[in-house]
């Protein structure tokens, strides 16, 4: 009767394979038993798989959110160098006026870019939250989930 | 017993064989048996243990013996209480309609 312990998973057999295994010992067995227990075993291995399947969503969710840490970690230092880096330009660089046309129009064309992408990304953050507060949304950095009260 | 079917989740019957005391799960199984003519698998026995002992229904009592003993636990007495006033409620309201209470 043992074989039929083994169609359960290793953690299920390690927590309840002993003492079903007495009862499947302790008595004679139908057929129709014998196909619950098989039933039942796939059951098992159906469950312990999602399980093992949302441990890894945890898992992916935690990296996930470690990066996103990291993220901003890093998008800081660079705000911070850049604060520092122009005020310290600004006191070594030559006023605008000085400036040739060209450099000029790389300037304006950078700063577009810029001002472009900042408004591009609170739109998109805005957007993200309109959404959320009407329904659950997934994004790979995992479950989005905002107070709908 | 065909009039349990509707009612024949196992769940509930292994409850009820426990609210009357502990007992490992041979002895929940003939309880089950005994009380109510009906035959139930191993398999949907240990089903329904895993699953309410991880609802925190039922706990296993530490033992140094093969059969391991549970017990109901607070939650498992709440959950049993309510089902079985949603059973009664039915009951009830089947009785009246066929005008015999």
């Amino acid at each position: 009767m043992k074989w039929l312990v083994h169609l359960y998973p290793k953690k299920w057999r390690n927590r309840y394979g002993e003492e079903f295994l007495d009862i499947l010992e302790n008595r004679e067995l139908s057929i129709k038993e014998v196909l619950d227990v098989m039933v039942n075993a796939i059951d098992a291995r159906f469950l312990n798989l999602v399980e093992e399947l949302m441990g890894v969503d945890k898992k992916f969710r935690n990296i996930m959110l470690q990066s996103v840490l990291k993220r901003f970690l890093i998008l800081g230092t660079v705000i911070l160098l850049g604060l520092f880096g122009g005020y310290w330009l600004a006191n070594a660089a030559p006023s605008v006026l000085e400036l040739p046309a060209s450099a000029i129009l790389l300037i304006g064309a950078a700063l577009g870019l810029f001002s472009g992408y900042v408004i591009g990304l609170a739109r998109g953050i805005t957007r993200v939250v309109k959404t959320t507060q009407k329904e659950d949304v997934y994004l790979p950095t995992g479950k989005l989930k905002f107070d709908k009260t | 017993m065909s009039s349990l079917d509707r009612f024949s989740e196992p769940s509930l019957f292994i409850l009820i064989s426990l609210a009357e005391g502990n007992k490992h799960g041979y002895a929940i199984m003939e309880d089950i048996e005994k009380s109510y003519d009906m035959k139930i698998g191993p398999g949907t026995l240990y089903g329904a243990i895993s699953r309410m002992e991880k609802m925190k229904f039922i706990e296993a009592i530490p033992s140094e013996d093969r059969r391991k003993p549970y017990r109901i636990t607070s939650e498992g007495r709440l959950y049993l209480k309510e089902k079985l006033t949603e059973i009664e409620n039915v009951t009830k309201l089947g009785f009246q309609r066929l005008g015999l209470i």
